[in-house]
């Protein structure tokens, strides 16, 4: 096979120069069957003939893969046991009308083109393990095969250079849009202060305030948009670094393209039971997913997703995916979770982007806590990489712990830089959700990196519920703004620590609700505008010992009283960084310990309330410069009364 | 003045068929460049102090040319983005 070196200048401004080499072979053409070609049908039909919607076609091991060279091919049914092609040197599509299924062989349609499922029946699918193609779920069954499906490369999104104002046509981003085309979609996030709780009926203004628009023209990192911008993106910032946060600007288009309807969505199964398979290799990279994850009515009327039929679906390969690379993957408008590897390990999701996804985490695999065999469902090794996760959304009055990245369970799996946005939900909806049961102590399986997260305009930053002894360390380099609430640790009892991270323009900036030895380190606490600081919704189990904030800046002022509790309760008749409450039970106490902490901005006059019915073990230990100080309940013992603090105080040494 | 100096070229060895294309990154760096702080001191009235500190970073911006074809490959070579330390370059069988 022809094999050469493709050779690239670099050269600096006094013209030193050095060549990067690149090394490549070309095969030679194979030998193809094209759709276009008569002859094609003649072999594979029986007749001179293209096929039909009512036409079922099965192109053996021993045939030359099919190409796909036309833009107006439909059929019933296809199964492609060698390959399938499509020609990338011009736009084709195939409209299908049954099943997809690539046996063995390579699957790997490149450059422009669409596969699309017009006329998808919801309600005949059946869903769950299967280890064939069922006629009843239509959709594109990728089986025991290599899978090399691209559209022309994007960047997948980028971020506004600044403010961004209702009426502007152009807008400035922070990097090239390399493959943005004139009349590509952009969704443009909301980046709205919180100006009113969420409601999950009414869903707000900065919940909600999303910009769509096709792509006018493309100039430098310029993009001109169709029609002006409904709403304001303003940035949020300075964080410590000095920088901002500006909007997501996504690009929702793609040349490669995998489509169902608005009202029958097909589906994407990669799978591999043969164990003559050791490996099959992933790549898809700039394809757009859209109207997939069909929908089902639940024992309660509602639209559920069929199990098992999602966006992009790699099921129980285990360790035939290592390897497996999707980047810049784009899924939108589905009934069922996007981005799906179940039980397959050592898989990476580069720039991948969840869009419109109802009812279900955009990035999620089934988990693993009350199923039998449950540990089945764990995939290990998996990276989310610069994702974005935007607008997983529900019907009005349902469910809750909806969320854009669902972690279950698995070993050395990372969320890395990744972005979530616009999540609407009822209560405890979140950007990022660590899931009940998935952190499990025996297997020591479900501990995820958890690195450089951007989540804002959110119910909930981050919520989890989990009662485990794993040590989780998360949140470094991550930056919570205009959510809510902004950090939510539950259930009762788990070693958390949260490091690192920084949180902005949040009524609610963290709430307790487990106990044990929890930590909040390193961090960067803005509290302007916010009543109380830290809050506990409630404890179930006393604290044998206390929440530590060590190393934290809070920065203030603290605000105006203009929001209600997220829980309904009382709030303090003074604005506080840590509140201590009215108990809900016997053995609600709260203990906390503030070590070394950096608190400007006058809020050292609101450091602390404890109400006269707060639980009489409540405790605030504050070990800095100043010395030692206790505070408790101001009937409590102690060397003085603070009425700043409605507390009493012991100097310690 | 040394020359620029490739970091990584990803992927650095292809196979295609024709029609098929590849994105290769080039990743580079200017050897003479130079990284460092400056420090602003910033005092209170009571003479404690804290570091303001800003990195900063001086070099040559690189220029990624057009690739020369090896002979006898049948091969496109675009160039699709640059910045001043990477670049892509799709290769297409022709």
């Amino acid at each position: 096979m022809p094999t050469g070196r493709v050779l690239i200048p670099v050269r600096d401004q006094q013209s030193n120069e050095t060549e990067a080499a690149v090394t490549v072979t070309v095969q030679p053409a194979e030998a193809v069957l094209r759709w276009s070609d008569l002859a094609t049908w003649e072999r594979l039909l029986g007749a001179r003939r293209f096929p039909t919607r009512a036409d079922r076609v099965v192109v053996s091991a021993g045939q030359p893969p099919l190409m796909l060279d036309v833009d107006d091919a439909e059929i019933g049914r296809l199964e492609v046991h060698s390959g399938f092609l499509t020609d990338p040197t011009r736009a084709v599509r195939l409209r299908v009308f049954g099943n997809l299924i690539q046996h063995h062989g390579r699957f790997a349609p490149q450059g422009t083109w669409e596969l699309h499922w017009p006329a998808v029946d919801e309600t005949t699918f059946v869903g769950g393990h299967t280890e064939v193609p069922l006629e009843t779920d239509p959709g594109l069954w990728l089986m025991e095969c290599d899978v090399d499906m691209a559209g022309e490369a994007v960047v997948p999104w980028a971020l506004a250079a600044g403010d961004l104002v209702a009426g502007q046509e152009w807008i400035t981003l922070d990097r090239d849009p390399v493959g943005w085309r004139v009349g590509g979609e952009v969704m443009i996030a909301p980046t709205l202060p919180v100006d009113r709780p969420p409601d999950i009926n009414g869903d707000q203004p900065w919940q909600r305030a999303y910009d769509v628009a096709t792509i006018a023209a493309v100039s430098g990192r310029q993009v001109r948009l169709s029609v002006p911008l409904q709403w304001n993106h303003p940035r949020c910032g300075p964080f410590r670094d000095g920088t901002y946060e500006t909007a997501e600007v996504v690009y929702l288009s793609r040349t490669g393209r995998i489509t169902g309807t608005l009202t029958g969505r097909a589906h994407v199964i990669v799978m591999s039971h043969d164990p003559g398979v050791q490996r099959v290799a992933i790549r898809v990279d700039s394809v757009e997913l859209r109207y997939l994850g069909p929908q089902q009515l639940d024992s309660r009327s509602r639209p559920s997703g069929v199990l098992g039929r999602y966006g992009l679906h790699l099921h129980m390969l285990e360790d035939k995916a290592r390897g497996a690379t999707i980047r810049a993957v784009v899924a939108r408008d589905l009934g069922n979770p996007a981005f799906v590897p179940h039980a397959s390990h050592g898989t990476t999701w580069d720039g991948c982007v969840a869009h419109m996804v109802h009812r279900r985490p955009g990035f999620w695999w089934d988990h693993s806590a009350g199923v039998q065999d449950g540990d089945r469902n764990m995939s290990h090794d998996t990276l989310w990489v610069r994702c974005v996760a935007s607008r997983t959304f529900n019907a009005p009055g349902a469910d809750s712990r909806l969320t854009g990245f669902d972690l279950p369970r698995g070993l050395n799996n990372a969320a890395v830089d990744c972005r979530v946005f616009g999540v609407r939900g009822g209560k405890d909806t979140s950007g990022l959700l660590w899931p009940e049961g998935e952190s499990d102590d025996v297997t020591r399986t479900g501990v995820w990196r958890v690195e450089g997260l951007v989540s804002h305009n959110n119910p909930w930053g981050t919520f989890n519920w989990q009662n485990t002894g794993n040590l989780h360390v998360v949140l470094q380099r991550s930056r919570i703004y205009r959510c809510w609430v902004g950090i939510g640790n539950g259930a009762y009892a788990n070693p958390y620590q949260y490091e690192g991270f920084e949180i902005k323009e949040v009524p609610w900036p963290i709430q307790e609700i487990a106990v044990g030895p929890i930590r909040w380190r390193d961090a960067v606490i803005d509290v302007q505008g916010a009543w109380v600081g830290v809050h506990v919704s409630h404890h179930v189990f006393a604290p044998d010992q206390p929440a530590v904030y060590e190393r934290v800046r809070f920065v203030g002022p603290l605000g105006q009283l203009q929001w209600r509790h997220p829980e309904n309760r009382m709030l303090p008749p003074r604005p506080c960084l840590f509140f201590f409450d009215w108990p809900e039970t016997e053995t609600e106490f709260t203990w906390r310990r503030v070590v070394e902490c950096e608190i400007v901005d006058n809020l050292w006059q609101h450091l602390a309330w404890f109400t006269d019915t707060c639980h009489p073990r409540c405790q605030l230990e504050v070990i800095d410069w100043r010395g030692h100080l206790i505070l408790r309940r101001r009937d409590q013992p102690g060397d003085y009364y603070e009425p700043l603090w409605n507390a009493s105080v012991t100097r310690v040494g | 003045m040394a020359a620029p100096v490739i970091d990584a070229v990803t992927p650095s060895s292809v196979t295609l068929s024709p029609g098929q294309f590849v994105d290769v990154v080039v990743q580079a760096h200017d050897p003479d460049s130079r990284e460092g702080n400056v420090e602003f001191p910033v005092r209170d009235m009571q003479g404690n102090e804290a570091i303001a500190r800003i990195a900063l970073r001086i070099d040559d911006p690189l220029t990624f040319g057009d690739a020369r074809n090896p002979d006898g490959l049948s091969v496109q070579v675009q160039r699709i983005s640059a910045s001043p330390t990477s670049a892509t370059y799709r290769i297409t069988a022709l």
